[in-house]
């Protein structure tokens, strides 16, 4: 079913997408790779998706021109076949983070039926059929490299976790958030701080050096985009007393701080999660909201099959994703446009309020079974 | 390194020295750095003769005595730091000696309130937190502003109150609120404390009366401007937006006082003074836009939270105080003063600048640092308001 899906008309970014990839597919065929500078920060998942646009081009059809002129809800077959095409990387992907996360609940219960449900519960979530088959969320490649880090991470592989990490970062910038969380995870062994943080800077160092090799133009390109894309913005949240006071900023600080100060040796998947959850949280409808929440998509998935208790809080939340506008496969009337935003909006804070209360209830618990434990220590002798 | 600082503050000698060396700094500064904006724009006050002037002109006699020689304090006021005009360090020095002599008074408050909560450790480590704090040295000797002086009748009147002098506290406090306002935001705590500690309800009443006095005082020398003194403009520059508020709901207002309802609700249990206090003003921070110096106010109430109440709380503070830094360096284009060199006393104006102030020019107007580092440092200051207040909230419900 997944499969046919595919063959939906493009719409939304879908078609910039195939934009990306013939600039980049003319540059490496005349040699002119100074084009790279076009499409700038969309470059990296723009090669991911050079196989499959190349493939395209060799097929035997009547190419149209690319750009949502020629290719908006079309329903040709070579406009149906390109969308076929650039959907195979994040079919992929799909099926990637389905394993992923279920390696993930299998190692952390120690229960293989537990891993197959939670497969299911990614796979079979209409959420996530309709951004990465219908509409071809490219988000989907990075978060599924960021989550194959987490995995890895899971396991004590530091290195590979900090290069997958970075490399999800260097597509999209939201591992960049999660970077101070997940440092929480390591409990104080410093040799896999160095390891993790070694693995994270080499491949952003070199993508640095990339940037600068292809002429400062380029660096000064991405620099300035907030100033020329506003909507880049929104990822700020509201300006709360003046206008560098920035409701995301505040909210992943405070949430550092809450996550610092009273969860006890946390682990990685939940760290990860709220650090996400809070940028999402906390970033206005337009940043936060549409393809860009399949970033926590997996990540709700992996902790809500790890804390049952979460598991209202996660059906809530992806309810009022799918009725969000923006997101919502059906229009609704605009009169409700402010009751379903506020209402995802309010189901991702009750997320992670959840999931900060589970952890410091669990800080209190072992505090509380420190203590009784004391007490029968003391009452034996 | 703790077992050092408390070697250091137990050795009566060593903390004498410290606290010597400490204020020898402290002069030697306030007689050769530059005069900030904030000094011009009393000395402006002075001059313009018909605007309403606070109680707090007390401090600047210096400023005062020399309006007929106004020629030495336009060049003090344009003054390069580290000149060798005599005179104009001693313009200098004499403008800001009351300010360093408040200071010191502060600190030796702060010790007394220490000693009495805990012991004279305890007393010495608060008096030295609040006097070794850069930050304080930057907002009062080197800005030259006068809330130290609210700061300082603050801090004796939470000392009066420890050592049960609760008229006297009152009084402080009441002078407080008619020099600076602020303490007055503070006075929800202290009637709670006072209800907790089951003290006689004419304190209770001597504090609310006294409290209304240093309003009403407060009101009468900003009249007939109040209300402008309070919001957009004054010689003390305090944007109230629950005052200034124009739509029917205030924000700042709304939370403040849910704050304080809550405060009600859940410190049933508590009889800490300072985990009362310290919220009240923190939460203020949150729902207003404070000046940097403003954040002076909670300082002596941190050294005592610290000092007294939660020493696993004390990596807080220079978080706390080092945001605040950072935010005013970039806020006020690195402490520049109208002599066009900043309070850390190298050039941001004029021709031949050395390297690193041109660095430092380069660097404030980075778009970089205009659009991600300073929002970045802004919120996090803030988030650091709500952290701290909700910790030391937390201790409530123990």
């Amino acid at each position: 079913m997944k499969f046919l899906l595919m063959f939906t008309p493009p719409f939304g970014d879908l078609i910039n997408w195939a934009s990306v990839a013939e600039i980049l597919l003319n540059a490496i065929s005349t040699g002119h790779y100074n084009q790279v500078t076009v499409p700038g920060v969309y470059a990296g998942l723009g090669f991911l998706l050079l196989p499959s646009f190349w493939i395209w081009t060799r097929l035997p059809i009547t190419h149209p021109p690319v750009g949502h002129h020629h290719m908006l809800f079309s329903s040709s077959m070579p406009v149906l076949l390109l969308a076929f095409l650039l959907k195979v990387p994040i079919f992929l992907a799909d099926i990637g983070m389905g394993i992923l996360i279920s390696n993930i609940v299998s190692q952390a219960t120690g229960s293989k039926s537990k891993g197959r449900t939670a497969f299911l519960a990614w796979y079979l979530n209409p959420f996530n059929i309709y951004w990465i088959n219908i509409f071809g969320g490219m988000d989907t490649i990075p978060t599924c490299i960021f989550m194959a880090g987490l995995s890895l991470g899971t396991r004590s592989k530091w290195f590979r976790s900090g290069l997958s990490l970075a490399f999800a970062a260097i597509l999209r910038v939201f591992p960049l958030f999660t970077f101070p969380f997940i440092l929480l995870a390591f409990k104080n062994r410093l040799s896999n701080v160095v390891l993790f943080v070694i693995g994270f800077i080499v491949p952003l160092a070199l993508a640095f050096g990339f940037v600068l090799s292809t002429g400062v133009v380029t660096f000064t390109w991405i620099v300035g985009i907030p100033s020329r894309q506003f909507w880049l913005m929104d990822f700020f949240g509201y300006s709360l007393t003046n206008i560098y006071v920035k409701l995301t900023y505040v909210i992943l600080v405070l949430q550092f701080f809450v996550t610092y100060r009273y969860w006890k040796g946390p682990d990685l998947i939940p760290l990860a999660t709220v650090s996400v959850l809070a940028l999402l949280t906390a970033a206005q409808a337009y940043g936060g909201s549409a393809q860009h929440f399949i970033w926590a998509s997996p990540l709700l998935t992996t902790s809500v099959m790890l804390n049952r208790n979460e598991k209202w809080s996660c059906i809530l939340t992806f309810i009022t994703a799918c009725l969000a506008p923006v997101i919502s496969p059906v229009p609704l009337p605009a009169v409700t446009d402010s009751l379903t935003w506020g209402a995802f909006y309010a189901a991702k804070g009750n997320y992670l309020i959840r999931i900060n209360l589970n952890q410091i209830r669990k800080f209190a618990t072992n505090k509380t079974k420190t203590l009784e434990l004391q007490m029968v220590t003391n009452s034996l002798r | 390194m703790s077992g050092r600082l408390s070697g250091l503050i137990e050795n009566q000698n060593a903390f004498i020295l410290l606290f010597a060396v400490i204020s020898a700094v402290k002069v030697v500064l306030s007689g050769i750095a530059p005069a900030s904006f904030e000094m011009k724009d009393i000395v402006t006050l002075i001059q313009s003769g018909n605007v309403s002037i606070g109680p707090w002109i007390a401090l600047y006699p210096a400023l005062y005595n020399h309006t007929s020689n106004a020629t030495l304090v336009a060049q003090w006021l344009l003054a390069a730091p580290g000149q060798t005009n005599t005179n104009l360090q001693m313009t200098s020095l004499s403008v800001r000696l009351p300010l360093f002599i408040l200071d010191l008074a502060s600190s030796i408050a702060l010790y007394y309130t220490g000693r009495t909560l805990g012991s004279v450790t305890t007393g010495k480590l608060t008096a030295l937190i609040w006097f070794a704090n850069p930050y304080a040295l930057f907002g009062i000797e080197l800005l030259g502003v006068p809330d130290v002086l609210a700061v300082f009748l603050l801090v004796a009147s939470i000392a009066m109150l420890v050592r049960k002098r609760p008229l006297l506290s009152s009084i402080f406090l009441g002078l407080g609120v008619w020099v600076k306002f602020f303490p007055i935001l503070l006075v929800p705590a202290l009637l709670l404390y006072e209800h907790r500690s089951k003290a006689p309800r004419k304190n209770s009443i001597a504090t609310v009366l006294l409290s209304l006095a240093g309003l009403a005082a407060y009101l009468q020398w900003t009249t007939p401007s109040w209300r402008v003194y309070l919001t957009a403009y004054s010689p003390v520059g305090q944007p109230f937006p629950f005052v200034a508020g124009e739509t029917a709901i205030n924000n700042s207002a709304f939370v403040l006082i849910l704050f304080y309802c809550l405060m009600i609700f859940f410190a049933k249990n508590t009889k800490n003074l300072v985990t009362l206090l310290l919220p009240s003003f923190l939460v203020y921070y949150a729902v207003s836009n404070p000046s940097p110096q403003y954040l002076i106010w909670v300082a002596p109430l941190m050294a005592l939270d610290v000092a007294t109440a939660n020493r696993s709380r004390a990596w807080l503070l220079p978080i706390f105080y080092g945001l605040a830094f950072t935010n005013w360096f970039f806020s006020s284009s690195a402490f520049l003063t109208p002599s066009g060199y900043s309070l850390l006393m190298f050039p941001l104006g004029g021709d031949n600048l050395p390297s690193f102030s041109l660095a430092v020019t380069r660097l404030l107007d980075n778009s970089i640092i205009v659009n991600m580092l300073l929002p970045l440092v802004s919120s996090a200051l803030y988030a650091c308001f709500l952290a701290y207040a909700i910790d030391t909230a937390l201790t409530w419900l123990r």
